[in-house]
């Protein structure tokens, strides 16, 4: 059994030096979240929008003198390309450019804005002649993009500035907007930071503000923002390398230390460290295995593990110590049952964990429930023959074993003690009249504060689409997925004048429909044809229309172009005969903005509305509400089994658990932390230990080496959960204080409930 | 407008073209001029227009006003009577469209969004070199008074602009500007003043 168990520690060694060389570690908050849409497209569509936003690094140079602006990004831009590795420049070349103006010059007259549309039907043969020969003498250059003969009613300038947008401009090769005041040098860079890195150190974020400081040596005045998903992962990357750090080895030394103290002796402080190591280790490659990736949260979830399976061998060590005269192969046998009940408890807490359907939460369910096993076979198969002497009493062990006849005894019968309970049962009432839940999506991340800020400057002054929300278009062909979107667009620009939205970005922008493409043909070739004989008669010339593409342009002709690959994203392509696109939209901030959006495109056939924060929020309420059930029905079946024991007791070992988890509940609402999934998930664990201590009391009452293993064991416990609240990460902060709260006061309050001491033979082996 | 804002970064650097229709921010102006600057400077003007697929070269006169800190008028008299304002903006009013009956201030505003264009032919007259420099590489050469500066565009420049060259001696005399389409303008002052430095009251009436 030993032999074997050392077998697999061997593979598991070697798989961690594979894991941690190949770099499986995944910080994606979108990756914790189910994906809960059985529509390929749909699926395709979220994979695109998340795949367009990693990578992509944004900066903006501002200053109130654009020369200072420009300036101050050249020497920006000189610092970021100096470093190599990092982010790269993103940059188009001038020939692809190039042909992307000569493709949209071959359609040219395929091509008009809806309000050159609406002008050029409405307009009379007189007046296009009059604005067309005012062109022709107006002063200054004659022409744009092609010469004029080619364009005589000149609409491809005020194509493409739609296509653009309004207030971009290129100077000095820098492309620079104007907002607050101020003016912008966009600069656009791409993370090449293939996965981020576990060091502890900003790679990205200390190249830019070291970019940042050399810009502001020769123009102190400017302001630099930053944005884009890479900084944010990086940033969550370094959190989570401390977060490790400090739950992780904090409480690892905890326990060590603890483990000292009652022992007295090296070897169990060895031994107990092994399991532990051993348990995390399996823990991350079972659901590397898995999961294919672990995630960071579960990691930092993971490293409070080490609370937990240090019990076991406390157990075993505690044991030895209470009876020394006992071969340790026996005692393994004798403790076993007891472990594995032990254990089998604790591997169910949290493998319920892994009853919502959320990745994340499987994850850290599949770690802790096989870091538990790997710590418990650890002690199981190795102990027995590792431990040569057991320790003696150590003063700690003594100290502690002996607290038990002097903690407070609760006494219904004495006015003080009715009085705490008034007292106490005011405070939960009070503290549940403030409860609040929270059930964003906000609570798995935790971004720097200023990153959220320097993102909200640039939504401002540039306007960023959201990669959550959007409208997703579908249709059998691909003509009609582009006149559908053609058909949604006109509600949309409604939706612009009434400020719902500030602007969107589609596919039919790029790619008119053929039907459409095939009307403007007809409009621009007949009116350009009539303005040149108009113009030929009064000027004596005999003009000829340049020819122009005899057949509309699709998709395939499309794609290939260079320009588009950050386009492409929006394309969806063919499944199984439906074709579908995403509608980008860009300012849609309030709830009241979402519901009119909503209003406005909800009848329509073909396009669907895809909101994923607000689908995540009402997953996680969702998971919410029904664990809360489950946790209700965990009392009772743990009040049943406890009657069953126990008889008029049982309450003995509830009350405490029930007193102390509704305690946590009240101070967390006076704390102003709001009730969510992570809080539910919590109180599974605090029923599920809490009791534990009761029933170690009830059944051990008067064995004082049985309180100092509950003692011994809660400490731990308490010190990693403690630990856990110190995460940046909401969901994790309230999950270790929750636990912090409620696993304390249910092991303080448990012994103020223990039997009388009647007298009794102390319980041992 | 139904374009993003925050575009694709392809899609930004086409800009490059747009830039010449749409607002900058405004320029410096340079401590060694390459063009004598001028506060006021008013003057007759023929332009001469070859384009492609036309047989014979278009020509228009007309009179012209620079103020440095108002704009320029354009005053076209041939072929046809017209008249319009330059913003220092870059923006344009179609002064002729105008109803007499009409009080100032409700001018309609050329839709067309040329300002980026329209600053450079600004800049040329008033001899604003940093706002040209944002576009052009120049060149400048003297000989016995007469300078000429040779205007190679930049980056998004280059797809309008094959080349412009700028003649003057006191002033601005000619302006001849090849385009990439292979259409061409020449534009020729005559008859140049700034005496007055001031504008006249007639003259304010047009910028208000």
């Amino acid at each position: 059994m030993a032999i074997v168990w050392s077998v697999l520690v061997l593979a598991l060694c070697l798989h961690q030096l594979q894991f941690w060389r190949s770099n499986n570690l995944d910080s994606d908050v979108m990756a914790l979240l189910p994906n809960t849409h059985h529509d390929v497209l749909e699926t395709r569509a979220n994979d695109n929008m998340a795949k367009v936003a990693t990578g992509h690094v944004l900066v903006l140079v501002g200053s109130a003198d654009s020369e200072t602006a420009k300036s101050a990004a050249l020497i920006f831009d000189a610092r970021i390309k100096k470093s190599i590795g990092l982010l790269r420049a993103q940059t188009m070349s001038e020939d692809d450019t190039q042909a992307a103006l000569d493709f949209y010059t071959r359609y040219r007259d395929r091509l008009l804005t809806p309000q050159q549309k609406k002008s050029l039907e409405q307009s009379d043969a007189e007046n296009l002649l009059q604005s067309s020969m005012e062109r022709l003498y107006s002063v200054g250059a004659a022409s744009g993009l092609s010469n004029w003969i080619s364009d005589p009613l000149a609409l491809s300038a005020d194509w493409w500035q739609d296509r653009l947008g309004q207030g971009v401009t290129q100077e000095d090769g820098l492309l620079v907007t104007q907002g607050r005041d101020k003016s912008w040098v966009i600069l656009q860079y791409h993370s090449e930071l293939s996965a981020f890195q576990l060091d502890g150190v900003a790679h990205l974020k200390q190249l830019l503000e070291s970019a940042g400081a050399d810009a502001k040596r020769l123009h102190p005045e400017i302001e630099i923002l930053n944005a884009g998903v890479p900084l944010h992962a990086e940033a969550a990357a370094v959190r989570a390398n401390w977060e490790i750090n400090t739950i992780g080895y904090g409480s690892l030394a905890a326990v060590m230390l603890l483990v000292f103290f009652a022992f007295m002796k090296v070897r169990p402080l060895i031994l107990v460290s092994a399991s532990l190591l051993i348990g995390v280790a399996a823990g991350i490659s079972v659901t590397a295995l898995i999961f294919g990736k672990v995630h960071l949260l579960t990691l930092v979830f993971g490293a409070s593990l080490v609370g937990v399976a240090e019990d076991y061998g406390i157990h075993y060590f505690s044991s030895r110590q209470g009876n020394p005269a006992i071969k340790p192969l026996p005692m393994m046998r004798y403790l076993l049952p007891g472990m594995w009940l032990a254990f089998i408890t604790s591997a169910l807490a949290y493998l319920s964990l892994g009853m919502a359907p959320l990745p994340g939460l499987q994850q850290m369910a599949v770690f802790s429930a096989t870091g538990l096993l790997a710590a418990f076979l650890t002690v199981v198969c190795w102990f027995p023959f590792l431990d040569k002497q057991a320790s003696s009493r150590s003063w700690l062990s003594e100290k502690i074993s002996q607290s038990l006849s002097y903690w407070p005894r609760w006494n219904w019968q004495r006015k003080s003690h009715k009085w705490l309970a008034v007292l106490v049962a005011l405070f939960i009432v009070s503290g549940f009249s403030k409860l609040q839940t929270q059930d964003s999506l906000r609570q798995l991340q935790s971004s720097p504060i200023s990153l959220i800020d320097q993102q909200k400057h640039i939504s401002e002054i540039l306007g960023m689409p959201s990669p959550s929300q959007y409208l997703l278009v579908t249709a059998n062909s691909a003509e009609n997925l582009l006149q559908t979107e053609e058909t949604l667009k006109p509600r949309l620009d409604a939706l612009i004048e009434q400020n719902v939205i500030r602007s969107y970005s589609a596919l039919s922008d790029w790619v008119p429909s053929a039907r459409q493409q095939s009307e403007n043909q007809a409009l621009v070739s007949g009116l350009e044809k009539k303005v040149l004989a108009d113009i030929s008669v009064s000027l004596g010339e005999t003009l000829e229309r340049p020819a122009s593409s005899v057949s509309a342009f699709g998709f395939k002709d499309w794609l290939p172009l260079k320009f588009t690959q950050t386009l492409q994203a929006q394309y969806l392509g063919e499944v199984d005969g439906k074709w579908g696109s995403v509608v980008m939209l860009n300012g849609l901030n309030s709830s009241e903005s979402l519901a009119k959006l909503s209003d406005a495109t909800g009848s329509m056939a073909g396009v669907k509305l895809v909101d994923r924060s607000s689908e995540i929020s009402s997953l996680l309420a969702h998971y919410r509400s029904k664990m809360t059930l489950m946790l209700l029905i965990g009392y009772a079946l743990v009040a049943l089994a406890l009657f069953w024991r126990f008889k008029a007791n049982a309450w003995r070992a509830l009350l405490p658990t029930m007193v102390a988890a509704l305690l946590s509940l009240s101070v967390s609402a006076w704390l102003g932390e709001p009730v969510q999934l992570f809080t539910v998930l919590a109180h599974f664990l605090i029923l599920g230990t809490g009791v534990d201590y009761g029933i170690f009391l009830l059944e051990h009452h008067t064995d004082p080496s049985s309180w100092l293993a509950v003692c011994l064991g809660a400490a731990s416990t308490l010190l990693a959960f403690g630990l856990l609240a110190l995460s940046a990460t909401p969901a994790l902060h309230t999950f270790g204080l929750s636990m912090l709260f409620g696993v304390g006061l249910s092991w303080l309050l448990s012994p103020c409930f223990r039997l009388s001491a009647e007298p009794g033979t102390p319980h041992h082996p | 407008m139904s374009a993003n804002r925050f575009m694709p970064l392809a899609v930004m650097l086409m800009l490059a073209v747009l830039s010449l229709f749409s607002d900058s921010a405004k320029g410096q102006s340079s401590k060694t001029p390459l063009i004598p600057e001028v506060t006021i400077l008013r003057g007759e003007f023929q332009q001469i227009r070859t384009l492609k697929g036309f047989r014979n070269p278009l020509k228009s006169e007309g009179r012209f006003l620079v103020s440095k800190s108002n704009g320029v008028i354009w005053q076209n008299l041939k072929p046809f009577p017209s008249q319009i304002r330059i913003s220092n903006s870059g923006k344009i009013v179609n002064l002729s469209k105008i109803n007499t009956t009409q009080k100032a201030g409700q001018k309609i505003t050329n839709p067309k969004p040329n300002a980026g264009m329209n600053k450079i032919m600004l800049a040329m007259l008033s001899g604003n070199q940093a706002e040209m420099a944002k576009y052009f590489k120049i060149e400048r050469t003297e000989s016995n008074g007469i300078w000429t500066l040779q205007l190679q565009p930049k980056a998004g420049m280059a797809r309008v602009f094959a080349h412009i060259e700028i003649k003057g001696d006191r002033y601005i005399q000619q302006v001849l500007m090849q385009e990439k389409s292979g259409d061409q303008t020449e534009l020729h002052f005559s008859a140049l003043s700034e005496v007055p430095n001031t504008l006249t009251p007639e003259e304010k009436k047009y910028f208000e």
